[in-house]
């Protein structure tokens, strides 16, 4: 009997993951195919490693400056997300104050506001700052709209670094900044690590934010361009479709895979204990 | 993340006294632009927004790079930026862009009523007002039949649009499929259902139907309900007039004949998630007989890559007249269906700064040759005699004919009805909504627009 | 120690750069759509103060009742769902698998990280039937299901509940892994002291490891009801709010409102309503919670 129950729990597993699995990898290998070969039944297997619809996806979708705006905007909007949220996390759990409570829920409030609430008052600030149209204004929006959500998880993490350690530094004669700097960042890798992934994922796969402040070729965003593109030929040319679908899945694929034991480690600790 | 009723109350307590701050901030910094001032020779980019990709041969304003890649050798000081937004996107792009009075120097948009909201913000130059300060008259660089038509079309004394191309709509079939099989082009309705119904018993779909784009669909209910009453019934009943509404039983009827065909399998599987690429691609790959499109099509028709079927093996025909109906086979044969929902607009704005005038007297003045050049049926006066290609030649001598143009089926609706038409269009083609709903839903709307007297 | 951690200094050194970017980026915007509720119009050109007028539009729009009811059956089959099946397979992998477990987490967070622009698209290709059969098509013609072959996202019958399951098969993974991290922080004292007073495995799992689990189920209820009642890119990209309206949630119809619509002001009114009806679900949520702590 219990060995029945295990049997199907493990064919149950085994499924799901298949769910998971099957239509990325089914994503991947038809990228490789060529034209003629979409006649065929979907799920058969490409011929041969057919590479010319990236190259077509490179030129036409124009990746490079897709990838290079993205990179620019995601990379400068997560170190400012950072460094809000690892010091305001700080100064909310750790620091004595009155008002901490009001900051920590004026602050958390932003994760319940959907974007799309502030799409116009955002677009008129922007554009009285001259900033519309610029990866510098989408910076902006990205790093505050973030930011709410990395607090979140980060005064969850904070709130379990045992205050005798801040205690022992002090007697030693730290003082707050260094208490934060030596003791707090050092010991919220994972923490920070899950930040930054989230951030990555929110701020890499946005269409909404992008498309609304970007109108110029030069400064689009990669899922921008990707959902033009998609648009524009999705239904003439299959196979430089699925490869340009791949090769804006691929970046954050890749680091999720490198990091993603201390993702799922930091997540945990975040959301659990918060 | 524990939040009290009392700490939420006070946080919206305050969102609203900040408002009010918000919005002394917000007035003032309005109209502080456009007081944009300087030598004729600064630099000017010209900006461009459209829905399809200038370089696309087939795109609107494909012919208006070509005139700025000419241009812009002799103005070194002039560049330009062409920017591509789907078209379900133009108009919410247009519409930040002009509360941020950023409205871009020329742009595509949705021809009609749709135009009426940017006319109301005074965001497009009036076209007979002001076209002639760029330095040629508006008569002189464009034909007056297409200077008509616009003014048909629009719900205003003056017209706020340039025409992109002369357009008609159509049967198209392939004629080489029609030959093997012994099919005839159709002299009636009738004849024309069976004829689908025979393309269907032989296993081939009768015609491709792009139904994502929904206007596709609601053509059918035009096309039958001209044809039984002739070609401005539908215009009528768009706005209440002439004792025309949709709530009459020939709307009803035409409907229930458009349903009918799609339930037929006429338009194939899955129409309702078809696009424009895939339903051409379908016909010129022999996918489908038939399919009901826009002379737009032939400027990519020249290109033996794109035209794998062949200019000589595509034919064409208005969807004949209606045995038994009060309308002769004659008259229904000159419908034509001379839609061509897409308007060029010139931004306000910038045209009135004046630094772009010298290029688009350049570009209008040019136009009707450019554009014939890649095969365009051009609404621009031309200086050079033209050379049509077969399936163009159909087409002129079509137009040549054409007795009784008649506009699209939303030509005349405000912009709520329109959206019920062509949504709902896509429910009455798969049949989970009933002809008469159809209808009746379609009449509410324009009681509400155009309340009877 | 005291002293150092009452720094008022320190204090506004740490927290003003976070407040003053939240503020003026985050909640100054949101009160400014609020205050648009009450104007109609287009800022800057002909915005018009209209009172409540707004607020009474929506009770006699009869889209804007449909696109909450079709909010509302994401709501309750995707956000409901993320919970159910998160739940279920965190505790397949913490108690049906003793190897792999790493590597079958790893795979079932993997959709969450796919931009819903290239997932819509993937499953848009997955679930196509002209000109060619997707992948889902062609499978059930080589099973020969014919019968089942049809438009999955074309057909009003079945786009919602595409929209839904694809937005599921992406969002599991997120709510698996957190309730996972619940599953690894229950002390293995208290299922063996439950296994030595001879409660069978599911006994154990119903009666200890669940009600521990409450904590971490209350914040994914609270997930899932902030991010399925703002789902955008899923019924845009993959149906464009379409068959009909269909699939018109209301993020999409409060777009089109304000954007295509020019009703800027009724855009904003729709939205502060999804943002209160946001904050009343998650605060219900989160009283219920506290309610029975006491």
């Amino acid at each position: 009997m219990q060995r029945l129950g295990r049997g199907i729990l493990k064919f149950f597993i085994i499924f799901l993951l298949v769910i998971d699995l099957y239509p990325i990898i089914w994503l991947i290998l038809s990228s490789f195919k060529t034209s003629a070969e979409f006649i065929k039944p979907m799920f058969t297997l490409p011929e041969s490693l057919y590479l010319d619809n990236y190259t077509v996806a490179i030129e036409q979708a124009n990746l490079g400056v897709l990838f290079k705006n993205t990179l620019i905007v995601t990379v400068v909007s997560i170190i400012f997300v950072w460094i809000f949220s690892s010091t305001a996390a700080f100064a909310v759990t750790k620091m004595k104050w009155k008002g901490s409570n009001l900051a920590l829920l004026y602050l958390t409030m932003g994760m319940f506001i959907p974007a799309f609430v502030l799409l116009l008052p955002q677009f008129l600030l922007l554009q009285q700052t001259h900033l519309l149209n610029s990866l510098l204004g989408l910076i902006v929006v990205f790093s505050c709209t973030s930011l709410s959500m990395a607090f979140y998880l980060l005064t969850g993490f904070y709130k379990y670094l045992p205050d005798e350690i801040l205690e022992a530094a002090v007697i030693d004669g730290c003082d707050i900044y260094r208490c934060f700097f030596k003791i707090v960042i050092p010991l919220s890798l994972n923490g920070f690590v899950t930040v930054i992934m989230l951030t990555f994922v929110g701020i890499w796969n946005d269409l909404l934010i992008s498309q609304t402040f970007v109108s110029s070729n030069e400064n689009k965003m990669l899922q921008v361009g990707l959902a033009s593109f998609i648009d524009d030929r999705g239904n003439r040319e299959w196979g430089p479709t699925f490869a340009t679908i791949c090769a804006a899945i691929v970046p954050t694929l890749a680091l999720y895979l490198i990091l993603n034991r201390k993702i799922i480690d930091g997540l945990s600790a975040g959301a659990v204990k918060g | 993340m524990k939040m009290s009723k009392k700490s939420l109350a006070a946080i919206l307590a305050a969102a609203m006294m900040t408002t009010a701050f918000a919005s002394c901030g917000s007035n003032e910094s309005g109209n502080t632009s456009g007081n944009a001032s300087g030598d004729a020779d600064a630099p000017y980019t010209f900006k461009v927004i459209s829905e399809n990709s200038a370089d696309d041969p087939t795109s609107d304003v494909h012919p208006v790079k070509l005139a700025l890649d000419d241009y812009i050798k002799d103005h070194p000081n002039f560049s330009y930026e062409f920017e591509t937004v789907k078209k379900y996107d133009i108009a919410s792009k247009i519409a930040i862009l002009i509360s941020s009075n950023d409205v871009p120097d020329m742009f595509t948009y949705e021809d009609g009523t749709s135009l009426d909201a940017l006319i109301e913000r005074d965001a497009i130059v009036d076209i007979d007002e002001d076209f002639s300060r760029i330095g040629v008259e508006l008569e002189d660089v464009v034909l007056p039949g297409a200077i008509n038509s616009k003014h048909v079309l629009s719900n205003h004394e003056h017209i706020y649009s340039l025409p992109m191309q002369l357009t008609t709509n159509g049967v198209w079939y392939n004629k080489q499929m029609f030959e093997e099989k012994g099919w005839s082009v159709p002299t009636s309705w009738q004849e024309f259902q069976q004829l689908c119904a025979d393309i269907k018993e032989a296993g081939v779909q009768p015609l491709a139907c792009n139904g994502s784009d929904k206007w596709p669909i609601t053509r059918w209910i035009m096309l039958y309900a001209d044809r039984m009453e002739g070609e401005s019934v539908h215009l009528d009943a768009s706005q209440n007039k002439n004792n025309r509404s949709f709530r009459d039983d020939i709307f009803v009827e035409a409907a229930t004949e458009a349903q009918k065909m799609f339930q037929n399998g006429y338009f194939g599987e899955g129409f309702n998630t078809v696009e424009a690429s895939t339903q051409y691609q379908m016909f010129l790959t022999g996918q489908a007989a038939m399919m009901y499109s826009g002379s737009w099509l032939l400027a990519t028709w020249t290109d033996p890559e794109v035209n794998t079927l062949g200019e000589e093996n595509i034919g064409y025909f208005i969807p004949p007249g209606i045995e038994g109906s009060s309308i002769d086979m004659e008259h229904a044969s000159q419908m034509d269906d001379l839609s061509c929902a897409t308007a060029l607009c010139l931004g306000k704005e910038k045209f009135e700064t004046g630094k772009t005038h010298d290029f688009l007297k350049y570009l209008f003045t040019t136009m009707g040759d450019r554009q014939s050049e890649i095969g365009i049926m051009t609404p621009y006066v031309t200086t050079k005699d033209l050379d049509y290609s077969p399936t163009q030649q159909l087409i002129v001598d079509q137009l040549q004919k054409s007795q009784y143009p008649t506009l699209w089926f939303e030509a005349k609706m405000d912009s709520a009805t329109t959206d019920i038409a062509l949504e709902n269009a896509q429910l009455l083609a798969e049949g989970s909504m009933t002809p008469q709903e159809y209808c009746d839903r379609l009449a509410d709307s324009v009681d509400e627009a155009f309340p009877a007297e | 120690m005291e002293k150092i951690l009452r720094d008022k200094k320190a204090i506004l050194v740490f927290i003003l750069p976070a407040i003053i970017a939240y503020t003026a980026v985050v909640f100054f915007p949101m009160c400014q759509s609020f205050y648009f509720t009450f104007f109609e119009g287009t800022p800057n050109v002909n915005f018009e103060f209209v009172g409540l007028q707004n607020y009474a539009k929506l009770f006699g729009d009869v889209n804007f009742k449909e696109s909450f009811l079709t909010t509302m059956q994401y709501f309750f089959v995707t956000g409901g769902g993320w919970i159910v099946f998160g739940l279920i397979v965190a505790l397949m992998l913490q108690y049906g698998l003793n190897h792999f477990s790493n590597a079958a987490r790893t795979i079932i967070y993997l959709p969450v990280v796919i931009p819903g622009v290239a997932a819509a698209a993937l499953f848009s290709k997955v679930l196509e039937v002209t000109p060619t059969y997707g992948l889902l098509n062609s499978l059930l013609d080589v099973m020969g299901l014919d019968s089942l072959i049809r438009g999955w996202t074309g057909d009003s019958a079945t786009a919602m509940w595409m929209v839904c399951l694809v937005d599921l098969w992406k969002g599991i993974g997120y709510y698996t892994i957190i309730f996972y991290a619940g599953l690894i922080n229950v002390p293995p004292e208290v299922e063996e002291a439950a296994r030595i007073d001879g409660a069978g495995k599911l006994t154990t799992i119903w009666k200890i490891v669940l009600p521990l689990l409450k904590p971490v189920t209350i914040m994914c209820v609270v997930l899932a009801i902030m991010n399925s009642l703002k789902v955008y890119d899923m019924p845009l990209v993959l149906t464009d709010g379409g068959p009909g309206r269909v699939t018109t949630v209301l993020s999409i119809y409060m777009y089109k409102i304000a954007f295509t619509k020019w009703q800027y002001g009724y855009g904003s009114t729709i939205a502060i309503v999804m943002l209160v009806l946001t904050i009343v679900l998650t605060q219900v949520v989160m009283r219920l919670d506290r309610k029975e702590n006491v």
